[in-house]
């Protein structure tokens, strides 16, 4: 690593802001040694694997509260319509 | 000997021994040839037998000794696995290096046996995990991240496939560190199969009820048509905000559970339900209906345009627990540890202070009054425990991407002016 490159990054490094770092690597990616390029990606490839696997998991999980929602909805509204025939016919019984 | 020439060697070796061995069956051993054989021949002929034996049963249990060596990329990495696990390569006497100079001892073979077979389950764990991860998975996986995007748009996805199917490899014969990068990944890639396995079985569930009911969301399916992507970035994240924000959703519930509630709950033994009027039940039933609808119009597009979904998703509602403009106070305290844990060169400087003075009540003799040859070995030592604390430091606080990156590049950015250390 060049001593520019490696100064600039220790810089941002040392403010701690990730959002700036990664913005760093990504534009400057291949200015590093292919090794550290290697990992450099491999670090980003576990962080989008990482993202995608709680997006997956958090949309499952929200489709399957919203199956069980509809299903006590559907029970809900057989035992309305029940309740419906109950009226309808004491109704027309007169009672 | 390097461990390319003993690979070139052994096969010369193979060839000459086959050709000797062929050459033997040509002569008949007499009975005073064996006879002459004393014990000590007897018990090392039996000693070789046995040390061949192992890669017979080795094989049950995956690659032999023999094949790794013989092949070029297994051979390196095997080599490299010795050394990450400060194994015999380093040792000049140690098992690895009597095999490759053909002069192995009884232990030996079941030595490098357990080492083989602990090579052999993480390589072959590297290669499961590794074919898992193709140029389509990492495209898909950038529609979610644009970071990573903007990287794989360097490389092209199937260099990236490349590099990280070998880089599982060399992680996961580490002992260090990377070892549990290599785990981060398998335990995701696994989480993948599960999760598509799940969604597939969720998808025909869904569809088939929305086909049988009609269903379909035409606001959904026109932001979805939208051909310019940042409009149709923006009217997607809105929507799903609208429609699929928790409290939204929440909302939903509480209405059907309410009526749910007024059928189904007793006071004593008489059931709420039994008291509602035919004003109610239809109210409620035209309540039902109306949230049905909207239950299933959002399941429906949670399978219609999934792709648009997914990416709506992850920045309307996962960004929404995370807003930027207010960092949660883990995510500060995990920054202020972060730079308290920098190496610092004022604390550097004052270490070295420390570490001169013990070197003077040790050795009775000052950092000054050295020679120039023990004083650069001083020094060199001096970094090398410094080094071994901050990378201790760093590996005490667990961290995410900041920290990995910081271990990653360690050894090039931990550097001090030796000039400075007097």
């Amino acid at each position: 690593m060049n001593e520019i490159l490696r100064k600039q990054l220790l810089t941002i490094l040392e403010s701690g802001n990730e959002r700036a770092v990664k913005d760093f690597l990504i534009e400057h990616l291949k200015e590093f040694s292919e090794k550290i390029q290697e990992n450099i990606v491999t670090l980003f490839f576990i962080e989008a694997l990482e993202q995608y696997v709680s997006n997956g998991q958090q949309i499952i999980s929200l489709q399957k509260e919203l199956l069980a929602t509809l299903e006590k909805a559907e029970k809900t509204e057989a035992a309305l319509n029940d309740k419906k025939k109950e009226l309808d016919a004491k109704e027309q019984l007169g009672l | 000997m390097s461990f390319e020439t003993f690979q070139q060697e052994e096969r010369r070796r193979e060839d000459e021994k086959k050709k000797e061995e062929a050459a033997k069956k040509m002569q008949k051993r007499t009975l005073v040839d064996v006879v002459k054989k004393n014990k000590v021949e007897l018990a090392e002929e039996k000693r070789v037998a046995t040390q061949s034996a192992p890669e017979h049963t080795a094989a049950k249990k995956g690659m032999d000794l023999k094949s790794i060596i013989h092949d070029k990329e297994k051979g390196e990495l095997f080599k490299k696995f010795l050394q990450k696990n400060k194994l015999e390569l380093e040792d000049e006497n140690g098992a690895f290096a009597r095999l490759l100079a053909k002069e192995l001892q009884p232990g030996d073979v079941e030595k490098l046996e357990n080492i083989r077979s602990d090579f052999v389950e993480f390589y072959e764990r590297a290669e499961k995990t590794g074919k898992f991860i193709t140029p389509e998975m990492t495209t898909e996986l950038g529609t979610l991240n644009t970071d990573f995007q903007q990287v794989i748009n360097q490389l092209s996805p199937e260099k990236a496939v490349k590099v990280y199917r070998q880089q599982l490899k060399e992680m996961a014969i580490s002992n260090t560190d990377d070892f549990d990068y290599f785990e981060r990944i398998e335990r995701n890639v696994e989480a993948i199969a599960r999760i598509n396995t799940e969604r597939d079985y969720l998808e025909k569930k869904i569809n088939e009820y929305c086909i049988a009911n009609k269903i379909s969301s035409e606001e959904y399916q026109k932001i979805i048509a939208i051909e310019e992507s940042d409009e149709r970035n923006e009217a997607l994240i809105d929507f799903v905000r609208k429609n699929w924000g928790e409290g939204t959703l929440k909302s939903l519930a509480r209405g059907i559970d309410t009526i749910f509630f007024k059928l189904f709950s007793r006071v004593g033994t008489r059931k709420i339900g039994g008291d509602l009027t035919r004003d109610e039940i239809l109210k409620s039933l035209a309540n039902i209906q109306e949230y049905k609808k909207k239950i299933a119009q959002t399941m429906a597009e949670s399978v219609e345009g999934l792709e648009s979904f997914r990416i709506a998703y992850a920045q309307a509602i996962l960004d929404e627990s995370e807003p930027e403009s207010e960092p949660r106070t883990s995510l500060i305290q995990h920054r202020k540890k972060f730079i308290e844990n920098m190496p610092n060169e004022n604390e550097i400087l004052k270490d070295w202070q420390e570490y001169k003075t013990s070197l003077d009540e040790d050795l009775k003799m000052s950092f000054d009054e050295m020679d120039n040859h023990d004083k650069e070995n001083a020094k060199k030592e001096f970094l090398k425990h410094e080094k071994k604390k901050y990378k201790n430091k760093i590996k005490r606080t667990e961290g995410g991407f900041l920290y990995s990156i910081f271990k990653l590049l360690f050894n090039s950015l931990f550097t001090i002016d030796t000039s400075k250390l007097n």
